[in-house]
């Protein structure tokens, strides 16, 4: 099993354009290399997007892209963008202050020139700048596959939580709505002797409760998103990896891979004395039970250097292998110390 | 002795009107000054409200909605908003919005 196989998984399981790559991990254990690595591959086969979420911002320097948030197109169908999200950010904030100004011109008794930083500072802002684009990129059908880098695992889980946390309170609002409407058409028919029944606040609200269903159905359909978890061989990384899955699974999806990165040599990580915790983590990613046959572990053993260029990306992942062969060489090294 | 009885018989109404005067002044002069912080109180009052109900609201089941929700309805609840806002300035005019909510001219 290598990187190649994980990635005819992903191209077996894609139904529709764009089939979104999630790449989830605690923060320094490789997400962006082995974001690189499987857009790579899939660009040999369409039109690929490679998008990094993480504010860590290392695609800049890896693909030495010129600037964030602009898409330039790095090697035959491969097209990266570093996402920036304090540009998107002010974006955002620009809009809804304009918005809420419009709206109500009483906020300045509350100094409406506070209202951008209460819109910048609300709790779940950056969330909700991370889920608009995220669901921008479910839309974008001229790409074939879009990789992401995602942020730190929490950030990441928060936002594919969204969509549901967006549904419940649609649905009450759309329950409150409904009463406030017929009500309102029963006054009316009393008063006037005929109503109107439509109302625009509530056709909007059902509007935005099927878009969040769609954008939920999307997040969790295999067909639409292949999720890849990425550990490093030691407790907590591979801790993460598990509950990981755990939110996945409660999301009603699963990984289609999980690769163990940054695997000392059992000699090296012998004399370093390391060899039985690296041992005991990979194992015990190992041992995770897959509920889908498509699942693929995989190992990538350490470089001297981290893989800092497309290049480099390319030439370390001759040094992937499958998962259990590793654990193999581990057993053998450690029997002979 | 007939003529001071006589003063004190016009003397006495007279310091009470005086006395009374200064007391109805006095009242003028409390009415203006409560008069004059009478808006700020009633905004003192519903800020301290808007105050305590984001700090408690989440205790009583007001919890905030998501920021992103909120915006995307926001264009179309401008007339609601408007509404709300002129009957958070009558703020105390309970007579009034009671009789305005039964509609027609009063």
């Amino acid at each position: 099993m290598t990187l190649e196989d994980l990635a005819h998984a992903i191209i077996n399981v894609a139904k529709d354009k764009p089939h979104i790559v999630t790449v989830i991990g605690k923060g320094g254990v490789g997400k962006t290399t082995v974001s690189i690595m499987i857009a790579d591959i899939l660009s040999k086969k369409g039109k690929v997007l490679l998008v990094s979420l993480d504010q860590a911002m290392h695609l800049l320097k890896y693909l030495s892209l010129r600037r964030a948030h602009v898409v330039e197109r790095v090697d035959g169908e491969l097209y990266a963008i570093q996402f920036d999200l304090e540009t998107e950010a002010r974006k955002f904030t620009g809009e809804y202050s304009l918005l809420l100004r419009q709206i109500m011109p009483g906020l300045k008794v509350l100094n409406v020139e506070k209202v951008t930083d209460v819109v910048r500072n609300s709790p779940g802002f950056e969330e909700e700048v991370y889920l608009r684009f995220l669901s921008k990129l479910y839309d974008d059908d001229r790409y074939d596959y879009i990789v992401i880098d995602t942020p730190p695992t929490g950030v990441t889980l928060r936002i594919l939580n969204l969509p549901r946390m967006y549904m419940f309170w649609l649905d009450n609002l759309i329950e409150l709505r409904e009463r406030i409407v017929g009500l309102r058409y029963a006054i009316q028919r009393v008063i006037r002797g005929r109503a109107e029944m439509r109302d625009e606040v509530l056709d909007k609200l059902y509007e935005m409760k099927e878009n969040y269903v769609k954008l939920a159905g999307m997040i969790t359909d295999q067909g639409r998103t292949s999720y890849i978890l990425v550990a490093t061989p030691e407790p907590l990384p591979v801790y993460e990896v598990k509950k990981t899955i755990n939110v996945l699974r409660e999301l009603g999806t699963e990984p289609v891979g999980i690769v163990v990165n940054k695997v000392i040599p059992w000699e090296l990580a012998g004399k370093m004395g390391i060899s039985g915790v690296q041992l005991e983590s990979i194992m015990d990613v190992d041992a995770i039970k897959c509920r889908t046959s498509t699942c693929i572990k995989i190992a990538i053993l350490m470089n001297e250097k981290p893989p800092d260029t497309l290049e480099k990306a390319r030439e370390a992942m001759v040094k992937t292998i499958p998962l259990s062969a590793t654990i193999k060489h581990g057993y053998r090294s450690q029997s002979s110390g | 002795m007939v003529g001071s009885m006589g003063i004190k018989w016009i003397l006495d109404p007279l310091k009470n009107v005086v006395s009374e005067l200064a007391k109805l002044m006095e009242g003028m002069r409390q009415s203006i000054k409560e008069q004059s912080v009478e808006v700020l109180q009633l905004e003192y009052l519903e800020l301290e409200n808007a105050f305590l109900t984001i700090i408690f609201g989440g205790l009583v089941g007001m919890p905030l909605m998501p920021l992103g929700l909120s915006m995307e309805l926001a264009p179309y609840l401008m007339e609601e908003v408007r509404f709300l806002e002129s009957r958070h300035a009558r703020g105390k005019d309970t007579i009034g919005d009671f009789f305005s909510s039964m509609g027609g001219e009063w």
